[in-house]
């Protein structure tokens, strides 16, 4: 009978052939020698082979990592919060810090600004519009205000004198002054009409 | 998936703890040996086997048992052991295949952390020493399929998926690698 494949003998001491093919070298073995000590050699082979790979595993040791492993299950949030039991200890969750990085990187919106500098706007405005009141309080014409509460509405030029009106603002009173076009200066209430 | 494997997976789903320290236990030094075949440095292993086992915990709810508990963290320990080269080399997915083309995966013979070498392991018995000079002067591959294999014990399917290769070529390269590691044992023999 012819000697089988020696690949399939590879495969069959691994029992990764099809339960036919399994049957067939199975029987073909109880009567060729040859690829009955084949099979053998390819045993004893893999027996060493594991024999090798043990020994390497035995020539170390990592006896810390357990250990490292449980403080870092215990120590941080890397793990889901489905986990938050190790050897019956509740693990505290700090905050999650990414969100807070995520946060301080993350791009303000044009509202943001505007809310951010809102005191700014809104002292400039208020500023604006007191000026703008104040200034629109302020007689259109030739009108100064004085020191008193009188207000100057109108000035008029004659050739002997001048005239002068003012409007109070408490009393609401319109006080009409005259004086000597030569004068320096007026003089007061004296001279009011 | 094995019983053993099974229960494991179950209990530590159900929240036991001792069965993820079994877990940790029973695989930790697979794990490292194989994140220590991609990172070639022993305290970078450490670390991502550390990245792994978190991992596993975090993420064995969404484990859906289609392949093997070990294939699982294996592919895991794979994504992690390459990221964290990458970013320590700072390299792209391209750079680091470039790379990885030049400088394939080492496995188990190269540990040296609190590691007594194999040859020095081996030494007091004789087969052993062929052994392990023998499995020095296979190719990488031969190595890792032999290792995964024999000593995982994965099937073909298995190892196809983690290899990314077709369960033929697994079949043929298993063949080769045990024909040349039996042609290497005669030398030593001889």
């Amino acid at each position: 009978m012819k000697c089988i494949d020696e690949i399939k003998l590879s495969a069959y001491i691994d029992g990764e052939l099809s339960d036919k093919e399994m049957a067939e070298i199975a029987e073909h073995l109880n009567t060729c020698s040859v690829c009955a000590d084949k099979v053998k050699e390819y045993e004893e082979l893999s027996e060493n082979t594991f024999q090798y790979f043990k020994n390497i595993e035995n020539s170390f040791e990592l006896p810390e990592l357990l250990n490292d492993i449980k403080e870092r299950l215990k120590n941080t949030d890397e793990i889901t919060p489905e986990h938050t039991v190790y050897n019956n200890k509740i693990i505290d969750f700090p905050k999650n810090e990414k969100n807070n990085e995520e946060n301080i990187f993350k791009e303000e919106s044009v509202f943001e600004k505007i809310y951010k500098f809102a005191p700014a706007i809104i002292s400039i405005a208020a500023i604006i519009m007191i000026s703008f009141i104040l200034f629109s309080e302020n007689p259109k014409n030739n009108v100064t205000a004085n020191k008193s509460d009188k207000v100057t509405v109108d000035s008029l030029e004659y050739s002997k004198f001048k005239a002068m009106i003012y409007k109070t603002k408490e009393k609401n009173k319109t006080v009409i002054w005259l004086f000597d076009d030569n004068s320096d200066e007026d003089n007061g209430d004296d001279d009011s009409i | 998936m094995r019983r053993n494997e099974k229960r494991l997976v179950a209990e530590i789903k159900a929240g036991d703890n001792k069965a993820f320290e079994e877990l940790v236990q029973k695989y930790q030094k697979r794990i490292y040996m194989i994140a220590y075949g991609i990172l070639k440095n022993e305290s970078d292993a450490y670390d991502a086997t550390q990245e792994v086992f978190l991992k596993v915990f975090k993420y064995i709810k969404n484990f859906k048992e289609n392949s093997t508990l070990y294939t699982w963290m294996y592919k895991i320990t794979k994504n992690v052991s390459i990221d964290m080269y990458r970013k320590k080399k700072n390299l792209s997915p391209t750079e680091y295949q470039d790379y990885h083309s030049k400088n394939p995966d080492v496995y188990a013979d190269t540990i040296h952390h609190k590691v007594v070498s194999p040859l020095e392991q081996a030494e007091k018995n004789e087969l052993s020493v062929k052994m392990a000079k023998a499995m020095e002067k296979l190719s990488e591959d031969h190595k890792k399929i032999l290792r995964l294999r024999e000593f995982d014990g994965l099937s073909y399917s298995e190892i196809a998926e983690l290899l990314e290769i077709s369960q033929g070529t697994v079949m043929s390269r298993l063949h080769h690698a045990r024909n040349n590691l039996k042609k290497y044992l005669k030398e030593y023999e001889n």
